[in-house]
């Protein structure tokens, strides 16, 4: 008498579930569903929290630049549709991310590790699938349908305490490698076409690879784990693999394209300063020196990459450190005199050495280039160490 | 013998379990002078305050209206120790202007506040030892504005930090002075 | 650490065994919160500004995955306030909605997550098991001045409130009634309706606080369902003069 019930309730409660399989936004005739709807306009909400809360790198040639990028690899209908721009996000780890409506964000530590366009558009080309084909409604509805399964699943079989234990079990595991499962298909979709809308748009399909090694340098240098089983990117390697074949493959015949790495640099030039500074204050050293030279390799006259190795090697204090970090300094000094945090390097570098009348010197040009200086009392402190 | 109601009940309760040592209450009263057990350190806590009891890491927490509204937190890093959102590390000798550095740097890589501005950044006397004083806003996750005073001090081996955190609007002014008797009465305890 | 936790303890135990009249135990069962002085001020208030309650209205589906609706949400609101202001027609008071300008939206904005901080303070240390006897002695908080506010409005007093509900889904309510009528079958539960109200005096000063949480039986998305509960949360709503 128990089944027809439960029979029921399933019945009543999946008939309510909504389909988690939606066309891809190809062109304008695509019609948004109304959850969606409602989810991009929750999304805009969220989004405008984001970008008034000071997380962001105002740039706006960079974001115009980058969402040009973006804009090159979708055809003008699904652009009419899908408003797509870009953003950076000022952190230091590597990441991108998409908002369903379009709204395409990467972090500053990512885009210092890049080296051209098209190592780029593989970035901006996965994320914009993950909007494209519906992946933020396809997911919110597979985890409520999911999740209403098994909470039948709970309810019902509940009065049978082993059967119910037992379907806990099983429905739980299930659920949760289902759920899991269908994030990486929807992480292997965004990979392969993301590579399929960076070649069509002329760019090197090569320079993929390359964007995940810079992931994988970053895993062994971080010493993170591979992200375990239960991740959602598929794992890296295996990602590596997938592409590797798809170069063997269906990307045989499509050697080469463009890279534009000139323009790419000096476009982010200043970012990969800023963002050298972000893993500065986190002490990342080793990646704040690197992306430090790495800006000085683009504009050799940039007086903030030098200071930034100096405070790298000063804050580091190895043996040797000070003195090359002493050389940074001079240079940013150098092509710019009236930069003022140098002076305070050299000063403090000289303080340390026990050359309080060197360091007056330096100290007090500093305090002339920057009058209000937050640490304004601490520098008057050592100045007054001089006693002539 | 009190009306044993719904809401008086957990009170009853509580109090048994209290009462009869079984649990410790969780917030007890400050009561003036306070000596940390472990930490070596010394100094007077305000009146009408409360006083955290659960803490594992050794930190001193006391709240008049809630730790949102604000808060004196005291806690002890062993220098080499990582901190928690910077690789930067506390040394011995540092100066204090290089402690507060780090300190800050520590603040400003933490993902879950945003829009960190310092506004005073100064050095300052603690139990007779250099130290420093930085003053910094930032909003929460849910958009709370929060201003922060931290002190430290480095002693050997050890750093001491001494916060002052309340709600920028109204409750930050009110228990400034609060904050800066407390931090006057901070004694470090030297070997004997 | 011991010894004041018994002083502790032992102060809480004369409130429970000793004195059933004594103010911080009168003050610990009643449903609301006051300032010592919330009767002799109410009775100069003649009228109160009404900010726009911030009302967050979700969708609760079988498996408990929440969907926050911004329509909901505005008309939650828009209920809430007209609710209010019925509910005050009987009294010799005036309320007042105020509109929301750019020097207002900025306040707010401000009020708003400092009135959540402080609800969270109330909550911890006023409801919980182990109260702070102090505020439960003296219950004083405030949002800071919201004199602008009372000014723009010419109001003696601020009302703010914040609300949510969970409104269930079909699949769930369906799961909800089995879990009722059969037995030893886990529960799922009804979504939850809450309203928190706040009287604030000009200095920001909080005089009246309520909170009140029911799990199912309301919907701030009806008229009817926000006039219930709005009734409900300020039934101890200090009285105020003619």
């Amino acid at each position: 008498m128990k089944r027809p019930f439960v029979t029921g309730l399933l019945g009543l409660v999946l008939v309510a579930c909504a389909t988690s399989s939606l066309p891809p936004i190809r062109d304008a005739n695509v019609r948004l569903e109304e959850d969606e709807q409602r989810m991009w306009a929750r999304v805009e909400q969220e989004q405008k929290k984001f970008d008034a809360s000071g997380a962001l790198y105002r740039d706006a040639e960079l974001d115009a630049y980058l969402t040009g990028v973006a804009r090159k690899l979708q055809p003008p209908a699904v652009l009419q549709v899908i408003p797509f721009r870009v953003a950076v996000v000022k952190n230091p780890w590597l990441n991108a991310f998409a908002m369903p409506n379009g709204a395409l964000y990467i972090h500053s530590g990512l885009l210092a590790r890049l080296d051209n366009e098209a190592q780029l558009a593989a970035v901006l080309g996965h994320e914009m699938v993950h909007v494209t084909h519906r992946h933020g409604i396809r997911d919110f509805r597979s985890a409520q349908n999911k999740t209403a399964f098994l909470a039948t699943m709970n309810v019902t079989l509940g009065g049978v305490p082993v059967l119910g234990g037992i379907a806990d079990l099983v429905g739980a595991f299930g659920t949760t490698a289902a759920i899991t499962g269908y994030a990486r298909d929807q992480e292997r979709e965004a990979d392969s076409e993301g590579l399929d809308l960076m070649v069509r748009a002329g760019y090197d399909p090569a320079e993929t690879l390359k964007a995940f090694e810079e992931m994988k340098k970053e895993l062994d240098e971080q010493k993170i784990k591979e992200p375990f089983f239960y991740s959602s990117h598929p794992r890296l390697q295996e990602r590596i693999e997938s592409f590797e074949s798809s170069m063997r493959t269906t990307y045989r015949d499509r050697q080469g394209g463009a890279r534009n790495a000139d323009v790419f640099l000096k476009k982010t030039q200043r970012a990969v300063v800023e963002n050298a500074q972000l893993d500065l204050k986190a002490g990342r050293f080793r990646t704040a020196q690197w992306g430090a030279e790495k800006a000085i390799a683009i504009r050799p006259n940039d007086p903030k990459a030098y200071y930034i190795l100096g405070e790298v090697l000063r804050q580091k204090a190895g043996d040797g450190d000070m003195q090359k970090a002493g050389q940074h300094y001079q240079k940013a000094i150098a092509l710019d005199p009236a930069y003022p945090d140098p002076y305070k390097g050299v000063g403090l570098i000289q303080l340390k050495r026990g050359e309080a009348c060197q360091a007056k010197k330096s100290l007090q040009s500093y305090l002339a280039l920057a009058p209000t200086a937050s640490d304004r009392a601490y520098i008057d402190g050592y100045i007054r160490q001089c006693p002539r | 013998m009190p009306a044993v109601t719904r809401a008086t009940i957990p009170l009853l309760l509580a109090t048994l379990f209290v009462a009869t040592g079984c649990v410790t209450a969780p917030w007890v009263p400050t009561d003036g002078a306070y000596t940390s057990p472990v930490d070596r350190y010394a100094i007077d806590l305000p009146q009408g305050w409360m006083r955290w009891t659960q803490g594992e890491d050794g930190r001193l927490v006391v709240t008049r209206d809630g730790v949102l509204l604000q808060v004196i937190m005291i806690e002890r890093f062993r220098v080499g120790e990582p901190l928690k959102h910077t690789k930067k590390q506390l040394a011995r000798g540092m100066m204090p202007q290089e402690a507060a550095e780090v300190v800050l740097d520590n603040f400003s890589s933490n993902k879950d506040i945003s829009g960190l501005e310092v506004k005073d950044n100064r050095p300052t006397t603690i139990s007779g030892k250099p130290g420093f004083w930085t003053v910094f806003t930032y909003k929460t996750k849910d958009e709370l504005k929060l201003k922060v005073v931290y002190c430290g001090v480095l002693d050997g081996e050890w750093f001491y930090g001494i916060r002052y955190s309340a709600a920028q609007r109204h409750y930050f002014d009110k228990d400034l002075k609060t904050f800066e008797t407390v931090l006057r009465s901070f004694k470090l305890k030297t070997n004997a | 650490m011991h010894q004041r936790a018994l002083v502790s303890s032992l102060l809480v135990a004369t409130l429970a065994s000793g004195c059933a009249t004594s103010p911080a135990m009168q003050a610990y069962q009643a449903p609301h919160r006051a300032h010592p002085d919330v009767e002799q001020r109410a009775r100069k208030i003649r009228t109160i500004a009404v900010l726009p309650p911030d009302i967050r209205i979700s969708s609760l589906s079988a498996g408990g995955v929440e969907e926050l609706r911004d329509d909901w949400s505005t008309t939650g609101r828009d209920n809430v306030v007209r609710a209010l202001q019925t509910h005050f027609k009987d009294q010799p008071v005036v309320i007042k909605v105020v509109a929301v300008d750019p020097e207002v939206r900025d306040t707010l904005a401000e009020i708003r997550p400092l009135f959540r901080a402080v609800s969270v303070s109330v909550l911890q240390h006023t409801y919980s098991p182990n109260p702070f006897l102090s505020k439960l002695e003296r219950f004083e908080y405030s949002v800071g001045s919201v004199q602008r506010i009372a000014q723009k409005a010419n109001a003696d007093a601020v009302l703010l409130s914040y609300g949510f509900d969970e409104i269930s889904t079909g699949g769930r309510k369906a799961l909800h009634a089995v879990g009722t009528v059969l037995p030893f079958v886990p529960r799922v539960s009804a979504g939850v309706t809450g309203l928190c109200a706040a009287l604030v005096d000009p200095a920001g000063t909080i005089l009246w606080y309520n909170i009140e949480t029911r799990a199912g039986g309301y919907d701030l998305r009806e008229p009817q369902g926000a006039s219930n509960f709005v009734k409900v949360t300020l039934v101890n709503f200090p009285r105020v003069e003619k």
